[in-house]
């Protein structure tokens, strides 16, 4: 039995079909390899085929999704024909969580996704506590205080449903470099877990390693992706939509491509005996497919031998 | 008559390798030199409020994205015009992201970002902005109306606020110098030769006709008999191409661009379909139009060899015939 579960981003966008039933005619139509992105027959079948047990959603397809099926069971169903295990989680966001008159319209809009998730079968959500540091940094202590409150009843609601709510710090988050660890601290342990997104906090000049080896017991999951910029200046972490670049640059490249030492991290999961899912996150990529293999030749082959 | 082409051409929404280029500046702007270099000199803009969240300010289809990377829109239409692109010919807004049950959210996102649109047309000199006037029918059927009455009535009230958003946006246009044109998806209340109850109840002078060749051939007319009916309302014409006929009636159902079966491609480059486009060019011709023809290879699979697709099949079988 393996103590870690992987699974993959959703990052594929909109998939249009469930499934191209005359896939060789719509091949023939203009002989190009956007057939072979179109239905998520296709997209399940590459995440089975490349070893990966579960898919991360992304909040903003789910409507279509739910359409698309008929119903969310219909869609877990159909995944699970195919060969996954199922649903790790979902991804979510807050804007102005530092703003209590706005808690209550954030938590009815939480519970919406915490129902999906469960409906999914999920067991997480990812959540990134705030907005951009551009837009509405930077933050006292105050109203860190405000967003760990909203934070906390989330958690709590979501555990009622078993599932774990993980804070998830983008690099151009108002919570960055100054204070992240201390935000972490400001939420309750009981109901507030942590989802480790490795590139993300070394942007922010976080050493991901020594963040897991002091908060392990925080850190219920991961999102798995390389960098080659860490640390990243104020003046781009502070910047209007840094996230894509008007130039093309990637923060974020999959795992070994870039210089994080998660061989370091991994002897750390086998010291702390880190169980569940991992995901894998490429985003950036200009080819998700070739990033998904890539990244699990490198998990299978340099980070499964020192523990999986 | 002018022509131009649409940057609907560049799918945003669905996955396909070398898609995440499509959100950095970059792309785009060695994206409106291939155009100029195909022998395009204006433009159709998609305005897409969806790109004014989660930071993706390279896609230069909201005055938000546009204002954070050029500016202002003065100096994106300064940055076209020094990549070969003379003018934005036309914008085009759909309102659709904003549907769900709460129908005065979305009315009010529906007028909010159709002022923007329209504000983004009167800066940069552009003289018409087209709407789509309804979501798709199989959405608003399955999704929306649900548990709020009989659907016919539910159609009823739906239009009637639609069509009084449509006048006021008309008069808001109009005050800006600007033109307000409806279009009609195979998918929408508009659909067909359904296009003359929003028309008929529309003031003229505020509210004009955008034909879309693809469109309307899936509806089932004749987009000749309808370019010639309203051929004193036309404000813009876009060529696009199909082989799809709706034997499904694909048309009321959800996800109506991708057809769970039978032909599930509905949209084609420009050539490869059946739609009769040098018939409907000298159609245009013999009604005196002398507007913008905006050619469309909607979501393409290739973007570069769309665009040379476009130029040749309007050089050699078009403009020829």
């Amino acid at each position: 039995m393996e103590n870690l579960k992987y699974s993959y981003m959703m990052h594929w966008k909109l998939i249009p079909y469930k499934k191209i039933e005359n896939f060789r005619d719509f091949y023939y139509i203009d002989r190009s390899n956007k057939a072979y992105f179109s239905d998520w027959d296709k997209i399940v079948k590459y995440h089975v085929g490349a070893g990966y047990k579960g898919i991360e959603l992304m909040p903003f397809e789910r409507h279509q999704m739910k359409t698309l099926f008929g119903s969310i069971q219909n869609f877990v169903d159909f995944i699970k024909e195919r060969g996954l295990e199922g649903i790790s989680g979902m991804f979510h966001g807050l804007g102005e969580s530092f703003d209590r008159s706005q808690h209550k319209a954030m938590i009815e809009e939480a519970q919406e996704i915490i129902d999906d998730t469960y409906a999914f079968g999920g067991e997480l959500i990812n959540l990134c506590p705030v907005a951009n540091y551009n837009r509405v940094g930077p933050l006292s202590t105050e109203q860190l205080k405000a967003i760990a409150e909203v934070v906390d009843e989330i958690g709590k609601r979501a555990l009622d449903k078993g599932i774990s709510v993980c804070l998830h710090n983008e690099f151009f988050c108002a919570t960055n470099t100054e204070n992240h660890n201390q935000f972490l601290e400001m939420t309750d342990p009981r109901y507030v877990f942590y989802c480790l997104d490795t590139a993300q906090v070394a942007l922010m000049g976080i050493d991901p390693v020594e963040f897991y080896d002091k908060y392990h017991d925080r850190v219920k999951t991961f999102h798995l992706k390389d960098t080659a910029s860490a640390p990243l200046p104020d003046s781009v972490r502070h910047s209007q939509d840094p996230e894509i670049q008007p130039d093309g640059h990637r923060w974020f490249w999959e795992p070994g491509e870039g210089d994080l030492d998660f061989k370091s991290l991994w002897k750390l999961l086998k010291k702390y005996n880190q169980k569940g899912w991992v995901t894998i996150e490429t985003d950036g990529t200009p080819d998700l497919l070739a990033s998904m293999v890539l990244t699990k030749w490198y998990i299978d082959h340099e980070l499964s031998p020192i523990y999986k | 008559m002018k022509i131009g082409c649409s940057l609907d051409l560049v799918d945003l929404r669905y996955q396909e390798p070398n898609r995440n280029k499509r959100e950095s500046q970059y792309y785009w702007e060695e994206l409106y030199k291939m155009i100029s270099a195909a022998g395009f000199k204006g433009i159709e803009l998609p305005y897409e409020p969806y790109w004014d969240f989660g930071g993706r300010t390279g896609i230069p289809f909201t005055l938000y994205t546009v204002k954070a990377a050029y500016g202002s829109v003065k100096k994106y239409v300064e940055f076209l015009n020094n990549s070969g692109i003379e003018e934005i010919a036309s914008i085009h807004f759909n309102p659709t992201m904003f549907i769900g049950k709460d129908l005065d959210r979305y009315f009010g996102a529906f007028m909010h970002f159709a002022v923007q649109a329209v504000e983004f047309a009167a800066q940069a000199g552009t003289k018409t902005v087209i709407v789509t006037p309804t979501p798709d029918i199989g959405e608003l059927q399955l999704n929306v109306s649900v548990g709020q009455g009989e659907w016919p009535v539910w159609v009823e009230d739906f239009l009637k606020r639609t069509n009084e958003t449509l006048a006021k946006l008309g008069e808001i246009a109009s005050k800006s110098g600007v033109k307000l044109a409806i279009k009609n998806e195979f998918w929408s209340l508009a659909h067909g030769g359904r296009i003359d109850d929003f028309l008929k109840v529309l003031e003229p002078g505020l509210v004009g006709y955008s034909a879309d060749t693809a469109h309307l051939s899936i509806g089932r007319t004749n987009p000749a008999d309808i370019i010639k009916k309203y051929k004193d309302r036309l404000d813009c014409v876009q060529f696009c191409d199909t082989a799809f006929e709706d034997v499904e009636d694909y048309y009321k159902k959800f996800n109506p661009e991708y057809p769970a079966t039978g032909t599930q491609k509905v949209f084609c480059d420009m050539g490869q379909g059946k739609v009769d486009l040098p018939g409907i060019y000298n159609t245009l011709k013999e009604c005196g139009y002398n507007g913008w023809v905006i050619c469309s290879c909607r979501q393409t699979a290739d973007v570069m060899r769309a665009l040379l697709r476009m130029r040749y099949h309007l050089d050699n079988v078009i403009l020829k015939a």
